[in-house]
C-alpha cells in the first residue's frame, strides 16, 4: 500500500505547503498593514526597507529572540503546547486541500494536493473544529479573567458558527454529490457561469460570514476584541508563542480563503486565457484582501448579537436551504 | 509500513485511555482522552473508513470534548475540592480483574465473527454506499436513533427555560 516514492512524494509536498503557506502567512501581516494603512490614508510601514518590505524580517527576528515567559500560576504544559496546537491544527487541515490543478514537471505529473482523500471537506472542517482547543486551552491555563473570558467566547462562537458553516455547505454537497474537493472543483469546469455561487448565492453568503467568524476576523473577532478583554486567550502569551497562534490565524484564513475558492468560485479552472493555476492565486488573493476590507469597513458586534444573528437567522436561512436545494434536485 | 502505524496509533489509543483513568485531575484527563479518540480516528483511517475517520474528529474531538472540558473549566473545581484517593493504584487494579470476563466474552466475540477473505469493494468506506446501507437497510435503527438524539435537544432546551411567572 505505501511505497517509499510516495512516501517521499508526500513528505516533500508537506514540506513545501507548510513552508509556502507559512510565509504568506507572514507576509499576509505585512498587506494587512499596508491596506489597513491606504483605507485610513496613511502609509503604514515604510521605514524598513523599500516601502516597509523588510518590516517581516524585522517582527520575525522580533518574535523570535523576545523572551517567553510563562506566568507563574499558570498550568505549564497546557499552557506551553496550546500555541502549538492552534498552528498545528491549522496546517493539518490543508493536507486534503488541492491549490493548483496537476501539471507535469520533468516527466512525473505532479498532484499538487497532500493526500486526496474522498471526504476531504469533512476532514478539513473536523480539523479546524479540533482547531478550538488552541484558543481554549491557552485561556484556561492563563490564570488570567481576560484569557478565560476570551477561551469561553471562542468555544462557545467557533461551535455555534461550525454548525452554520456545515449545513450551509451540505447545499452545494448534496447537487455535486462528493465530498472530494477535486470533484467538486472539477463540477465548475465549463466557466463562470457553472460557478456554484450562481445556483447556491445563500450557501455561498452563509459560508462565507461563518468564514469570517471562524478565523477570529471583524466584524466577528469577539475572541480577542481589545477594548473588551484585551487579547482574549492570547493576552498571557509572549514571543514565539503567541507568534503560532498569529500564524495559525493567518493560515486559517488561507484555507478559508481556497475553500470559498474553490467550493463556490470554480475553484483552479482555467478561466478564458488565463490558466488555472493564477486563477487560484488571484481567487485566493481577492479574499484576503476582503478579510481585510472588512476589517477597515466594519465595526465590531456584540458577543450576544453574534450568537443571537448564528441560532435565530443564520441557521434557519441555511436549513431553509438545504430544503430548497432538496426540492429542487427532486 | 501499515504495522508500524497500527502500533503507533494503538499505543497512544492505549497511552491515553491509561491517563484518562490514572490522573488526577478532571481537565487532564479529558485531554488525555482526547489523544485517544483522536488515535481512533487515525485507526479507522488507516481500516479505510474515511468517513468514520472525519466524524470521529469532528463529532467527539471536535464538539464532545471541547463541551467536557468548557463544562470542567466552568465548574472551576479547585485541588481542594477533589477527593482523596488514598487507595486509588489497588482500587484500579481490582476493577481491572472485575472487568476480566467482560473482556474475555469480547474476545470470544471478535474471534467468532467470519473471517474476510475476498478483497473489499472499491468504493469500501466512501460515503456513497455508506448513506445508501444507512438510508436502505438500517433505516428504522437509524431514525430511532436520531429521534432518541432529538428527545435529549429538547430536553436541554426545556431544563434550560426560566419558568416563566
Amino acid at each position: 500500500m505505501f511505497d517509499t516514492a510516495v512516501i517521499i512524494e508526500t513528505v516533500v509536498k508537506a514540506v513545501i505547503v507548510v513552508a509556502v503557506i507559512a510565509a504568506l502567512a507572514g507576509f499576509a501581516t505585512f498587506i494587512e498593514r499596508k491596506v489597513l494603512a491606504f483605507m485610513q490614508r496613511r502609509l503604514g510601514p515604510m521605514h524598513v526597507g523599500p516601502y516597509g518590505l523588510l518590516q517581516l524580517a524585522a517582527d520575525g527576528i522580533k518574535l523570535f529572540t523576545k523572551e517567553d515567559i510563562i506566568p507563574q500560576n499558570a498550568i505549564k504544559p497546557i499552557f506551553m503546547i496550546a500555541p502549538v496546537i492552534a498552528a498545528t491544527t491549522a496546517f493539518v487541515a490543508m493536507a486534503a486541500v488541492p491549490y493548483f490543478p496537476e501539471f507535469t514537471l520533468f516527466g512525473y505529473t505532479i498532484h499538487p494536493i497532500i493526500s486526496d482523500i474522498n471526504v476531504a471537506l469533512l476532514y478539513v472542517m473536523g480539523v479546524a473544529s479540533v482547531g478550538i482547543y488552541g484558543p481554549l486551552l491557552a485561556g484556561m491555563s492563563s490564570a488570567n479573567k481576560w484569557s478565560l473570558l476570551g477561551a469561553a467566547r471562542a468555544v462557545v462562537q467557533m461551535l455555534s458558527f461550525e454548525v452554520v458553516s456545515g449545513l450551509s455547505v451540505l447545499a452545494p454537497i448534496m447537487m455535486i454529490g462528493s465530498l472530494s474537493l477535486i470533484d467538486i472543483n472539477d463540477a465548475q469546469t465549463g466557466g463562470i457561469g457553472d460557478w456554484l455561487i450562481w445556483k447556491q448565492p445563500l450557501a455561498f453568503v452563509l459560508f462565507a460570514i461563518a468564514g469570517f467568524m471562524e478565523t477570529n476576523r471583524a466584524p466577528f473577532d469577539t475572541v480577542e476584541f481589545e477594548a473588551e478583554i484585551v487579547a482574549g486567550y492570547a493576552t498571557e502569551y509572549s514571543g514565539m508563542r503567541w507568534g503560532l497562534f498569529f500564524i495559525g490565524e493567518y493560515a486559517n484564513m488561507i484555507t478559508i480563503s481556497v475553500l470559498v475558492s474553490i467550493i463556490f468560485m470554480g475553484g483552479y479552472n482555467a478561466f478564458w486565457f488565463i490558466p488555472g493555476g493564477l486563477m487560484m492565486l488571484l481567487k485566493v488573493s481577492f479574499w484576503i484582501f476582503l478579510f481585510l476590507w472588512v476589517r477597515a469597513a466594519w465595526p465590531h458586534v456584540r458577543p450576544d448579537q453574534l450568537m443571537w444573528v448564528c441560532w435565530k437567522v443564520l441557521m434557519p436561512l441555511s436549513v431553509v436551504n438545504i430544503v430548497i436545494t432538496g426540492f429542487a434536485l427532486l | 509500513m501499515n504495522d508500524f502505524l497500527f502500533i503507533f496509533l494503538s499505543f497512544f489509543a492505549l497511552l491515553g485511555a491509561f491517563g484518562m483513568i490514572v490522573l488526577h485531575q478532571p481537565v487532564h484527563s479529558a485531554l488525555s482522552l482526547i489523544v485517544t479518540l483522536l488515535a481512533l480516528a487515525g485507526l479507522f483511517a488507516l481500516l479505510n473508513a474515511s468517513f468514520l475517520f472525519a466524524v470521529q474528529i469532528i463529532v467527539y474531538a471536535g464538539a464532545i470534548l471541547t463541551l467536557f472540558i468548557f463544562i470542567i473549566m466552568f465548574l472551576n473545581v479547585k485541588e481542594s475540592n477533589l477527593p482523596k484517593e488514598p487507595n486509588k493504584t489497588l482500587y484500579l487494579f481490582l476493577g481491572g480483574i472485575v472487568l476480566i470476563p467482560l473482556n474475555l466474552l469480547v474476545l470470544r466475540a471478535f474471534y467468532a465473527m467470519p473471517l474476510l477473505r475476498e478483497p473489499l469493494a472499491e468504493d469500501f468506506g466512501e460515503i456513497k454506499p455508506l448513506g445508501a446501507e444507512l438510508f436502505t437497510k438500517w433505516l428504522l435503527p437509524f431514525e430511532l436513533i436520531s429521534l432518541l438524539l432529538l428527545v435529549a435537544l429538547i430536553g436541554a432546551v426545556v431544563f434550560a427555560r426560566k419558568d416563566e411567572v
